[in-house]
């Protein structure tokens, strides 16, 4: 879909559809980074669907407007898992306790390379949402403060402490191959 | 001295002054040891997960097109033509408006009536439901829902403070409610209550517009819509049971 708009034209109805055919995967698949949660991550794309659909007059038309949705569902993610798990989002000084693993890991690992998965579940939530918006979406560390609401300072730690689970855990598989 | 953690910053080129990434890469030219460090981080970052689409079920999708449909579909069939939010919360237009919230609220009421086990006989599921709610959490909601309608029937329509408190207030405990539903083993409750999160809070931002403030009232119309057709469909149910 050519959804680079007419910066002068809010995105009509028909644009918005399109955009969902062509992007609805890759959002519901970012929410799902972010969530591990399939029904989170399914009422996040369509809060951001929404949210951007009331705010369409805002769409400046200089970005395509499939991207200009997904930043939206990304935020609505992550609005999402911070109210239902607050205290998950405290950056730790130390190394976060491992999460269980859920359902959406085994499928996870479906999808990808298994250790892989397995590793990116080993990380805290403040970790794995660090290195998703980083690595993965490409935010730059002060957008992620700010949507997260907290410093910079602490972005970097976490992501630190993600990149280093992450580089150990490779080196593990390596020297098991 | 260059550590790892600069060495992640300078992969991504974010979170460093510009003075110190040149620092960087002259020392990455002058000194093989910190390249080849680099080098070797920069191969396992790149091989870092780039995990694949997952897609959402055909049914999943649907339902996002239907969102989208009643959204648009509700903003036109809105006609307010005043300019500012004071339309919602002026004495003759709140006539209508806040009883739709009223609505809204005796709507979700209604929903977790028919949730609760204690209240009803007709105790079975609804509609896939699973509800495994505590005394505590009906109570609970009935002071919630008791307390809304106070504030509510109590609310100053011109006092745009009184009014700001108001939502805030209904927010929080809606939050608050979200967490007792998915504590109490009500996912779907969870799910109706979360979806009037964004709404209110749309009610009360100073910055929108009103198309904006229209659309968020067609989606608070487009909702309670939805709830109505639940209950229909969950009432239609009940009566096959019986």
């Amino acid at each position: 879909m050519a959804a680079l708009l007419d910066p002068q034209t809010e995105p009509t109805l028909d644009e918005f559809h399109a955009a969902l055919r062509s992007h609805g995967n890759r959002w519901y698949s970012a929410s799902l980074k972010i969530t591990r949660n399939p029904a989170l991550a399914e009422d996040a794309v369509q809060d951001g669907l929404l949210t951007a659909w009331s705010k369409r007059e805002q769409f400046q038309g200089t970005a395509r407007l499939e991207t200009w949705i997904h930043r939206i569902v990304v935020n609505a993610a992550l609005q999402l898992l911070r109210r239902q798990r607050p205290q998950a989002w405290l950056p730790l000084e130390e190394d976060a306790a491992v999460e269980p693993l859920t359902p959406f890991d085994a499928r996870l690992e479906q999808e990808m390379d298994a250790q892989l998965a397995t590793a990116i579940a080993r990380l805290s939530e403040f970790e794995r949402i660090c290195f998703v918006l980083k690595h993965l979406e490409q935010w730059r560390l002060k957008e992620i403060a700010d949507s997260l609401e907290t410093a910079v300072s602490n972005i970097k730690q976490g992501l630190f402490r993600a990149v280093r689970k992450l580089r150990r855990d490779m080196h593990e598989w390596r020297s098991e191959q | 001295m260059i550590n790892d953690q600069e060495l992640v910053l300078y992969y991504y080129r974010d979170g460093l002054s510009d003075e110190r990434l040149k620092q960087i890469e002259t020392s990455l030219r002058q000194d093989k040891l910190l390249a080849a460090r680099y080098q070797a981080l920069h191969d396992q970052m790149e091989q870092l997960p780039v995990m694949l689409e997952v897609p959402a079920s055909s049914q999943v999708k649907a339902r996002w097109h239907a969102s989208l449909d009643a959204a648009a579909n509700s903003t036109k069939s809105k006609t307010k033509s005043t300019r500012d939010f004071s339309w919602f919360f002026d004495p003759l237009r709140s006539a209508v408006a806040i009883p739709a919230t009223a609505v809204l609220v005796l709507g979700l009421g209604i929903i977790i009536g028919l949730y609760w086990p204690d209240r009803q006989p007709l105790t079975q599921p609804v509609i896939g439901i699973k509800v495994d709610s505590s005394q505590s959490f009906a109570l609970g909601v009935r002071a919630y829902l008791h307390d809304t309608e106070t504030q509510l029937a109590s609310l100053t329509v011109t006092d745009v403070a009184q009014r700001d408190a108001l939502l805030n207030d209904i927010l929080s405990r809606n939050r608050l409610y979200i967490k007792a539903a998915e504590n109490s083993n009500a996912p779907e409750l969870a799910r109706v209550l979360r979806a009037f999160g964004p709404v209110l809070a749309s009610l009360g931002d100073p910055d929108n517009s009103e198309h904006e403030l229209q659309a968020a009232m067609a989606q608070l119309t487009f909702e309670l819509s939805a709830m109505q057709t639940k209950l229909a469909y969950a009432a239609s149910k009940q009566i096959t049971r019986l």
